[in-house]
């Protein structure tokens, strides 16, 4: 909402106007992270034009020429194609996991200690290191690689959710006990919502770990799809494909994140404005 | 009846034990509204949550009706200080928890939660959700949710205290007028103010601290109904005065004990 100033003028009469200065003209992060970004670009523009030879560093331009005729490569959709199924099914499996197995183990202590000291290993550990083992250990099919992506989000998903049931206040809990509300009614009305935020918050931060996971899949597992095509752009020093390929990952994981914070906001609607 | 039978709580946590009562024993007549007055660490809300059902008494035992306190029931409801009210339901379900807890179909609840929340002063704020409301106005809600399941007896704990001092006024005599329209409910109201207690209550339980036990029992000598001319009148201002100045006599001693602990701690 505007400010409005009143101010009496000059004559007597009042004046109304809305505020305006440097705050509300910043105010828009829209605004703001556009002008950020075109900073980006025009920073990489000159430095690539600045450099005798660019190879391997190409300008913002050959850049996006290299986009255009990437989209129009069959190929290029053909290796998404490879590297999206695994991502969703290890995605959805390690947010439905997540989610169900630390509501379980939000509301049973037993079930929490039990889990916790692997809980706490894996996701304090850098998921990367596991991927030699795991290829070792499953191979390289559309298993292991969905395998892969599981781990990175998972764990993200799983603590939230403890986490989202052990913040519900001692008071929301006196209260429902004072009004003999049932377990199974409780879960549905209380807790169930009382966890939502931090659930949403893991779910949103587990796809991020689910993205960068399925690039790591396919970087140090195998190379079938985006991974391959990342390789094969290297090795022919097409610099301009490569980094599209790059900024065409990043485009797929920001889409993913605006997603989710889409379905936050919409699933926590009751916050308003916060 | 509420009858309170030799009651003791000692809290153990980390290896310490706190003695939050000793042998407390007081009764309240049906229909009678009570206040539990005294300074803060006395126990007071321990034992109202004790008739909630929510704690259990090392020793001794609370009867509601004749038969012992082991649990919340469906003949009591709490107000809490802090209201308590579900940040992400809307006024009416969250007025209508309580009648949620007990199967009440959803048509009926909201038809009965809708007249109660008239009822507080809230008709037309059905929609809105808990943040978008004052303090005063969310305990209204609390209020509301809580008279909706039709209690016998009515547990209030510091129902006021988050308030500030104008909106508690307004509060107070409307928890006043609304308590003599409905005025078959057993009443317990804890509070630390003596002015909110000689108000509202027919009897103040004076209670004091270290172990929190019961000091006192006045009968508040104020004809009902009463209403907001009482708060004026030069008998009210003496009587308040005289047990406020009780309060504060204990409040003082207790902090020169806490002061005597201390150095003997140290020494």
């Amino acid at each position: 909402m505007a400010d409005i100033d009143s101010k009496v003028d000059g004559r007597g009469e009042v004046a109304t106007s809305p505020r305006r200065g440097l705050g509300s003209l910043l105010d828009p992060p829209r605004l703001v992270g556009g002008a950020a970004l075109i900073a980006g670009f025009v920073a990489w523009e000159i430095y690539a034009r600045s450099l005798e030879n660019n190879i391997f560093f190409p300008t913002v331009g050959t850049m996006a020429e290299g986009l255009v005729r990437l989209v129009q490569d069959p190929d290029f959709w053909g290796a998404y194609r490879l590297t999206l199924v695994p991502f969703l099914w290890g995605w959805v499996t390690s947010m439905a996991a997540g989610v169900a197995i630390g509501l379980i183990a939000g509301l049973s202590k037993t079930t929490w200690k039990l889990i916790s000291p692997y809980v706490a290993f894996f996701h304090a550990l850098p998921v990367s290191v596991l991927v030699p083992v795991m290829v070792v250990a499953f191979g390289i099919d559309l298993l292991a690689r969905s395998s892969v992506v599981f781990l990175f989000g998972f764990f993200e998903v799983l603590l939230s959710t403890v986490v989202g049931i052990g913040y519900i206040s001692d008071d929301i809990r006196d209260m429902t006990r004072s009004f003999g509300m049932g377990p199974v009614r409780a879960f549905r009305r209380v807790v169930l919502p009382g966890a939502m935020p931090a659930i949403m918050a893991g779910l949103r931060i587990g796809t991020g770990r689910a993205v960068v996971g399925m690039v790591v899949m396919e970087l140090l597992l195998v190379s079938v799809g985006v991974g391959r095509l990342i390789i094969r752009y290297r090795a022919l020093f097409q610099a301009d494909l490569l980094y599209a390929l790059v900024v065409t990952l990043a485009i797929f994981g920001l889409v993913a994140l605006a997603a989710m914070r889409r379905l936050e906001n919409y699933v926590l609607r009751w916050r308003g404005d916060a | 009846m509420i009858e309170v039978k030799s009651v003791s709580k000692i809290f153990t946590r980390n290896g310490k034990s706190f003695e939050a009562l000793r042998d407390v024993s007081f009764g309240v007549a049906t229909g009678r509204f009570i206040s539990l007055i005294g300074p803060s660490g006395c126990g007071k809300t321990t034992l109202l949550k004790m008739m909630a059902g929510l704690i259990e008494p090392t020793e001794g035992v609370i009867e509601i009706g004749g038969k012992e306190v082991t649990g919340s029931g469906p003949d009591r409801a709490l107000v809490f200080q802090n209201f308590v009210l579900l940040p992400w339901a809307d006024v009416l379900t969250n007025a209508a928890f309580g009648l949620e807890a007990r199967g009440i179909p959803k048509k009926e609840r909201a038809e009965i939660a809708r007249a109660h929340l008239d009822r507080v002063g809230l008709g037309g704020f059905e929609r809105h959700y808990p943040h978008e409301l004052s303090g005063g106005m969310q305990q209204r809600v609390g209020i509301a949710r809580a008279l909706a399941v039709d209690p016998d007896t009515l547990l209030m704990d510091e129902p006021f205290g988050s308030l500030d001092a104008i909106t508690r006024k307004v509060m107070q005599h409307d928890l006043l007028r609304l308590w003599q329209e409905t005025a078959t409910k057993t009443t317990v109201f804890v509070t630390h103010s003596m002015e909110e207690a000689a108000l509202l209550a027919d009897e103040v339980v004076v209670m004091d601290t270290r172990p929190g036990r019961v000091a006192q029992v006045v009968e508040v000598p104020f004809p009902r109904p009463r209403d907001q001319a009482l708060s004026d009148s030069p008998d009210y201002v003496q009587f308040t005065a005289e047990l406020s100045h009780n309060l504060e006599q204990m409040q003082r001693i207790d902090m020169a004990r806490s002061l005597d602990d201390e150095s003997n701690a140290d020494g």
